[in-house]
């Protein structure tokens, strides 16, 4: 693989890491939220795996798989975090939310 | 050289990622994150990462896409509202993202990497001897973490459905 090669996927890492960063910061559901946060995610991943090309001992696919584990238990324990407060306050708007505990 | 099927691939997370960018439906969103990550399945599958294809097909296209279409469903639409999401602040995550991208893009093109040449190797091998003896610990705790973490979001989710 020529450096040619590994400086496209750094700039497609850099492009999903930055359109995470775009969907965070302006949209309004939480679940949109939770999308952009794990294109951030994949965008470290990407890096990672393009990086482990040039490691015989593949540490850095190893430390992706782990990232990837994570991620999902990361978005079930958000999932069940936001129906919770949906049941109990009926907002799945991020800026309508703006007090927590039993209202 | 960037061969066909490496622009491909970019192009098909480059249009996941553009819908995703660009709409205002949640549904569309979350089949558009579908789009994105099996275009990255395939970023995988041509840097000879199968094993992490395999894992990010099964996890992230599999699972992820599935509880947030679930989330999707037991918010907004138990209530027969519209699946949209507005957005705010708009221009200002628009310059703070696209100057955290040209930051990065200058990054990467001033840096010299100073590749070499890759062997092909039985990577699926050399993966579970890592996994088994180097990272031993780390691979039980994250089967652990795992489970709690399922059981845990399956409880919670169970008190907010009996209420």
């Amino acid at each position: 693989m020529s450096e040619q090669v590994l400086t496209y996927y750094l700039y497609l890492a850099a492009f999903l890491f930055s359109a995470g960063t775009y969907v965070v910061l302006t949209k309004r559901s939480a679940i949109f939220v939770l999308i952009g946060v794990e294109l951030m995610l994949n965008a470290a991943n990407v890096v990672l795996a393009a990086f482990s090309q040039f490691d015989p001992q593949l540490k850095g696919q190893v430390v992706a798989i782990f990232a990837v584990v994570l991620t999902v238990c990361e978005v079930s324990i958000a999932l069940a975090i936001l129906l919770n407060i949906y049941r109990k306050s009926r907002v799945s708007n991020l800026d309508e939310l703006n007090q927590i505990g039993n209202t | 050289m960037i061969g066909a099927i490496q622009i491909f691939m970019g192009l098909l997370v480059l249009a996941g990622v553009l819908i995703i960018l660009f709409t205002r439906n949640i549904v569309h969103a979350a089949y558009a994150l579908c789009l994105a990550l099996i275009g990255i399945a395939g970023v995988y599958v041509v840097l000879m990462a199968e094993l992490l294809a395999v894992v990010q097909i099964m996890l992230y296209a599999g699972g992820v896409v599935i509880l947030l279409a679930f989330g999707v469903m037991m918010t907004n639409r138990l209530r027969g509202e519209k699946v949209l999401s507005g957005s705010n602040n708009q221009f200002i995550g628009g310059i703070l993202s696209v100057g955290l991208f040209a930051g990065l893009s200058y990054l990467i093109s001033t840096a010299s990497f100073g590749t070499k040449p890759v062997k092909d190797q039985d990577q699926i091998e050399s993966i579970g001897v890592s996994f088994l003896t180097d990272h031993i610990i780390a691979f039980e705790l994250i089967a652990f973490i795992l489970l709690v973490a399922l059981v845990g979001a399956a409880y919670l989710a169970k008190n907010a459905a009996n209420e």
